[in-house]
């Protein structure tokens, strides 16, 4: 049973089992985040990160128990900020980035708040510009600031650095770390750069479909635990 | 001055209603990319015409129910088959409009309930349509100044939109609905084979020329009133087919739109 503390874990999972259709996509999953965490997603492609994403926000359907906050996600999404991994965005739509921001209709705690995830996420003063004109660096923080703006406990980040070149996924990870550490938001997010995201996560979750592996990076992230998420030692992306 | 008659301006003020809506529906509609929707949907009406012709009844009152059945059967087929959205569409379309023709091939008085339908007739609307379209189309602006923005964004992600905490499954299908009940009064006065062009010749033209969301919802309604207010009066000038000038009015403003997009919207190298 999940844990009914007073102070419950930002995410508990039990014995969690994702099916689309016959095909088992998650299975069995159980573990638990504590706030203030940066937990990594690791895994090949369609070893179930994404997934494991969506189970915790309760867009798909599943079995087992997810708990988010002590209690179901649904009670909880006022807590919660999402980036989701590719924003099926029409870049030739017109829609200024003031506007994007204003869509989910999150009331801020106060004026200043709204000017201030701008600046912190490098895009003040470009309010009246076209989302469909923003790089893709741009886009990601953009994204970023929007699930910001409800002030979240909990963010939760699809492959953020995907599109993104070398110096703005570094700056995307000085982003999450000083998210991390001024706002004590407890982050979950799936990476490929196994390199970049031991330094950067407190746990890692090493996904196969089941789960491989799961606690600090040096603990978790073992050879064999490699071999077994990638195959061949010269696949693997740890220097 | 024959415009300022309130037999001619009435029906006038009331397709500049329902084309301000038609043209507000149409920005989400280009947004989704199923603008084939307005299209298949109206198409779809024709069994409820052809009902509504069989039975005695208003055409207007038996094609909106007729029509709002085959918009849940668009939305439940979408959600509980692998299918597109294009394909659910097209299915239900081509049935509908097969029983259509077939019924009102029993009818008896065939040719001008088809003609009616398919060209529609503004000078056949009577008072009580008038009323009925006025009321509607103020109803359905109404959603949509309340929704605009959560219908945008679950139409950019709809996991977005659910994290945060919009009720996407009900918004969407209300969505549906008001688009539904939307064309098929447009069919009264635009016909089922233009209706479809105010739905998505003002949005597509506002798309072009705009840079924000509000400009685009602002620009296409202001597109679509233009397209009746002088579609309308220049048909009757002229006698010619009111639906066919207002399409075509907007197929120009639209060739306007696209030179002013090229001059000034298109980043120069």
């Amino acid at each position: 049973m999940a844990p009914e503390e007073k102070n419950p874990a930002a995410v508990d999972v039990h014995h969690l089992t994702v099916r689309f259709g016959s095909t088992v996509i998650l299975s069995n999953l159980t573990f638990s985040i504590a706030r203030g965490e940066i937990v990594a997603l690791i895994g090949p492609n369609g070893s179930g990160k994404t997934t494991l994403l969506q189970a915790v926000l309760g867009l798909v359907p599943y079995e087992g128990i997810v708990r988010v906050f002590g209690g179901p996600v649904q009670q909880a999404l006022g807590k919660i900020g999402y980036v989701p991994q590719r924003f099926s965005f029409d870049r030739t739509f017109p829609l200024t980035v003031g506007e994007f921001l204003s869509l989910s209709g999150v009331k801020l705690r106060n004026r200043e708040w709204r000017g201030a995830v701008l600046e912190e996420v490098n895009l003040k003063g470009g309010e009246n510009r076209r989302v469909g004109d923003l790089s893709g660096g741009q886009l990601q923080r953009l994204l970023i600031a929007n699930a910001l703006l409800s002030e979240p406990k909990l963010l939760l980040l699809d492959e953020p650095t995907a599109g993104v070149d070398i110096a703005g996924e570094r700056g995307f990870y000085d982003l999450v770390s000083h998210l991390h550490r001024h706002h004590q938001i407890t982050i979950m997010m799936v990476s490929h750069d196994l390199a970049l995201v031991s330094k950067r996560a407190t746990k890692i979750i090493c996904l196969n479909r089941e789960m491989v592996c799961f606690g600090t990076p040096e603990e978790a992230v073992t050879p064999e635990v490699l071999k077994q998420l990638y195959g061949e030692p010269e696949m693997n992306h740890l220097h | 001055m024959w415009f300022f008659n309130p037999i001619f301006l009435a029906p006038i003020v009331t397709g500049a209603m329902l084309a301000a809506v038609l043209a507000w529906l149409g920005v989400f509609v280009v947004i989704k990319r199923m603008s084939f929707v307005a299209d298949g949907i109206a198409h779809a009406s024709l069994t409820g015409i052809a009902i509504g012709v069989l039975w005695h009844a208003n055409p207007l009152y038996t094609a909106l129910v007729f029509s709002l059945v085959v918009g849940l059967a668009i939305y439940f087929l979408e959600r509980r088959t692998n299918l597109q959205v294009d394909a659910i569409i097209t299915l239900l379309f081509t049935t509908s409009l097969a029983i259509g023709i077939l019924l009102l091939g029993h009818s008896g008085q065939q040719l001008e309930a088809l003609e009616n339908a398919l060209f529609g007739d503004i000078s056949t609307i009577t008072t009580r349509d008038m009323l009925t379209i006025v009321g509607i189309a103020a109803v359905v602006g109404i959603f949509l100044w309340r929704t605009s923005k959560h219908l945008a964004l679950m139409m950019f992600d709809r996991a977005t939109a659910k994290v945060a905490g919009i009720p996407v499954d009900r918004l969407e299908l209300a969505f549906y609905l008001t688009i539904v009940i939307t064309i098929v009064l447009g069919i009264k006065l635009f016909g089922v084979l233009l209706v479809g062009a105010l739905m998505i010749i003002p949005a597509s033209a506002a798309k072009l020329v705009s840079r924000s969301f509000v400009g685009a919802v602002t620009r296409s309604i202001l597109f679509a009133v233009l397209m009746v207010m002088a579609g309308l009066p220049l048909a009757h000038l002229f006698d010619l087919s009111s639906g066919a000038v207002v399409v075509l009015t907007g197929s120009i403003l639209f060739t306007f739109m696209m030179g002013v997009h090229r001059f000034a919207y298109v980043r120069r190298p």
